[in-house]
């Protein structure tokens, strides 16, 4: 008889399923939509089972699921959900209220693009939509990441010194239908480590009746807006702390960005999501030649760690930034950010776009950009895979 | 790496496969990757997966461009897709068909190809589905993983089938993983994977009629056609308004019958149909004509 494999073999959806088993949340309402299916799909077969307690609402659209989401929070209920896509455009005008209600939710996104046309599959435009929104973003590599992020995520979104909303991002079908081994923790490690929400003035707790969601003047509107721009900068203090415990727990580094091959680089590329496993690939292909090449990795998108970046930058001639969205009419919203990080330094930037709608990224295609980067002049964004 | 690409028709099992294979690779201390290329999402639309096996931990995400091996699960996608795309120098396809090798050959010229009758031999073993058999030939070529573990990784992959249902599986991937392949060659290039360009000078997305790249949708259909009594037929056309395909085929106006290389087998002509003049009939059912259940009488109100 072989032995079970300690690393369980899980689609990127299904990893996000077990964490939010794992977790237990109290309530998660949802809508169907690709490719975030696999995760509500999994979920729903696991409370049907019995393997969580979890009020599952079914809700009749994605502003129904946000509407819902925000207001168990507040009501003291540990709130989780998932979204894609057309399903984020719809609610967000929630999501921008549930950061200012400051409702604690946890949310994967099945990172998909938008309409139109009318596509399924992976890019980053769907986040790039709610990046202003007060919420927290991360973004994973892999089904291993965001099994880890999705664990991360709630101690975040509560921590008293933040209490805003998370949104964790995984790659559509490139990660959420790809099946990957994924080391699980123990459910009561899991349980251990999220312990229990408590929400300092729910909405439930009639004896200390709140109002929540009041009308703001402009005597105070700017104020409340404030006080989320100073909860988002307490955000990488607290993850980093939180990065620490969950080291100890489960093993596994995380931080804001991962540095791969960065410390003697001359080239140098940031990208967030999966094609960041492509790129160490091809990093490693192009070290193996001689070439001093290095990744940075981004997790961490809001708040944009620009400080950090710019010190893990700082000694890097050449620095691509390859991204999966544009913003029409501007320079790609990572590169944008980058910029302003690294604004005044000697580096040179270079602005790159590529994987929209499902497009592959290969290996030899990120090879080739730092083939050209050092000889590059300053210029415009450069389109990878792009036919024309 | 190891890295196959599997080709089936929605319902046969292709992402499956892939999986068990990786996790059967996985119980062998492997890593492992499984994905599914999406397209249409629906039975007998064709799909494809793939699965890598390496020493090392896998970071690439991107589809498999050259695969080692191509493992077909359904003899009729030989037209609609080309299997043998980015084959790797020294690879092989393995096409699960009764046909032989050497005809398969003809068909798929410039590749070594392997062909099993796995509906045949999942039948002997007392089953239904071609795929496992081919699961186990293909790891049989291979040489890995070893049955053990893909009998294991069936086992936990499908862990509500009964008893009796998992050890008529594991006969059948035994049964694949022993077989003696048929195998053929024959020179001439290889096949080539074009992709759609969209139009520069019709922004918006705007697809012109003969621009529509016209798939051959007949192959996901699963046991069913339409078929027409042409004397309830009052000929209002309602099926050749709702049919999705534009198989409804006409001859002055008409109505006269299928065009089976294209009709999907979605019945909405059947519930479109205001005098159910057409029912769906087994697909080997013998028709007159185009797709008729009576042919058409002198006269009648299609004269
Ligand atoms: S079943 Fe009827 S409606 Fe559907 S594709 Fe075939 S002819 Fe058209
Ligand atoms: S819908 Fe029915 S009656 Fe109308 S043309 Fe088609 S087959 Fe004839």
């Amino acid at each position: 008889m072989l032995e079970a494999p300690a690393l369980s073999l899980l689609t990127g959806g299904e990893a996000v399923a077990v964490a939010v088993r794992q977790i237990d949340p109290d309530v998660f309402p949802v809508y169907p939509i690709t490719p975030q299916t696999p995760i509500i799909q999994s979920f729903a077969q696991m409370v049907a089972d019995g393997q969580a307690r979890t009020e599952i609402i079914n809700v009749e659209s994605e502003h129904s699921a946000m509407s819902a989401a925000a207001a168990a929070a507040l009501a003291g209920a540990r709130t989780l959900t998932a979204t894609s896509s057309q399903g984020l455009a719809l609610m967000v005008e929630v999501v921008y209220i549930a950061a200012s209600l400051r409702a604690p939710v946890v949310m994967a996104v099945g990172n998909r693009a938008l309409s139109g046309p009318i596509n399924i599959h992976a890019d980053h435009s769907d986040a790039m939509l709610a990046r202003d929104t007060g919420w927290v973003q991360l973004f994973a590599e892999n089904a291993q990441e965001a099994y880890d992020l999705m664990l991360l995520a709630p101690r975040l979104a509560e921590h008293p010194e933040v209490r805003l909303p998370v949104m964790v991002g995984l790659d559509g079908f490139t990660i959420t239908h790809s099946a990957e081994p994924v080391a699980l923790l123990g459910d009561a490690k899991v349980q251990a480590w999220v312990g229990e929400y408590r929400h300092p003035y729910p909405l439930l707790d009639t004896a200390n009746p709140v109002t929540v969601g009041p009308f703001a003047m402009p005597d105070s509107y700017f104020e409340l807006r404030y006080q989320l721009q100073e909860a988002l900068e307490r955000v990488p203090g607290v993850l980093e702390a939180l990065c620490r415990g969950y080291a100890r727990l489960s093993g596994r580094e995380y931080a804001a960005f991962e540095s791969y091959r960065l410390e003697d680089a001359e080239r140098a590329l940031v990208v967030m999501g999966s094609a960041a496993g492509t790129a160490k690939e091809a990093i490693d292909r192009l070290r193996e030649q001689g070439e001093k090449v290095g990744l940075l990795k981004l997790r961490l998108f809001r708040p944009f760690p620009a400080q950090a970046l710019r010190e893990a930058l700082a000694h890097v001639p050449h620095v691509a930034v390859l991204d999966r969205a544009l913003s029409l009419g501007s320079f790609p919203p990572l590169y944008a950010e980058v910029c302003a990080a690294l604004y005044g330094s000697p580096t040179r930037l270079q602005s790159y776009a590529g994987g929209l709608g499902g497009r592959e990224i290969y290996t030899e295609d990120l090879m080739r950009l730092f083939g050209e980067l050092a000889e590059l002049p300053a210029g415009p964004t450069r389109y990878v895979g792009l036919r024309r | 790496m190891r890295e196959i690409r599997w080709h089936g028709r929605g319902g046969q099992g292709a992402k499956s496969m892939s999986q068990v294979l990786a996790e059967a690779w996985l119980r062998q201390g492997r890593w492992v990757q499984a994905f599914p290329e999406y397209g249409p999402e629906r039975s007998g639309a064709p799909v494809t997966a793939y699965t890598r096996a390496d020493a090392r931990p896998i970071r690439i995400h991107h589809a498999v461009r050259n695969p080692d091996a191509v493992v077909v699960l359904d003899p009729s996608l030989l037209g609609e897709v080309p299997v043998t795309a980015g084959l790797r120098p020294g690879g092989f396809v393995l096409v699960n068909s009764p046909e032989s090798a050497s005809s398969l050959a003809e068909r798929l010229p410039g590749v070594r190809v392997l062909r099993v009758d796995g509906s045949a031999l999942a039948r002997t073993a007392g089953g239904n589905y071609a795929n496992v058999v081919l699961l186990g030939a293909v790891a049989g070529v291979l040489g890995e993983p070893a049955l053990e573990a893909l009998q294991q990784a069936f086992a936990a992959t499908f862990a509500k089938l009964s008893p009796e249902a998992v050890a008529v599986n594991f006969k059948a991937l035994e049964a694949g993983y022993r077989a003696a392949l048929e195998e053929a060659e024959r020179p001439g290039p290889g096949a080539v994977q074009a992709a759609p360009t969209p139009r520069e000078d019709l922004p918006g997305a705007v697809v012109l009629a003969q621009d529509a790249p016209h798939p051959r949708t007949g192959g996901w259909r699963t046991g069913l056609k339409p078929a027409v009594r042409l004397e309830a037929c009052v000929n209002c056309l309602l099926c050749w308004v709702y049919c999705p395909d534009a198989a409804i085929l006409t001859e002055n106006q008409a109505f006269v019958g299928f065009d089976y290389q294209h009709c999907k087998g979605c019945e909405l002509c059947v519930k479109a149909c205001p005098t159910a003049a057409i029912e769906m009939v087994p697909e080997g059912l013998e028709l007159v004509g185009q797709g008729q259940l009576t042919p058409r009488t002198q006269g009648g109100r299609h004269a």
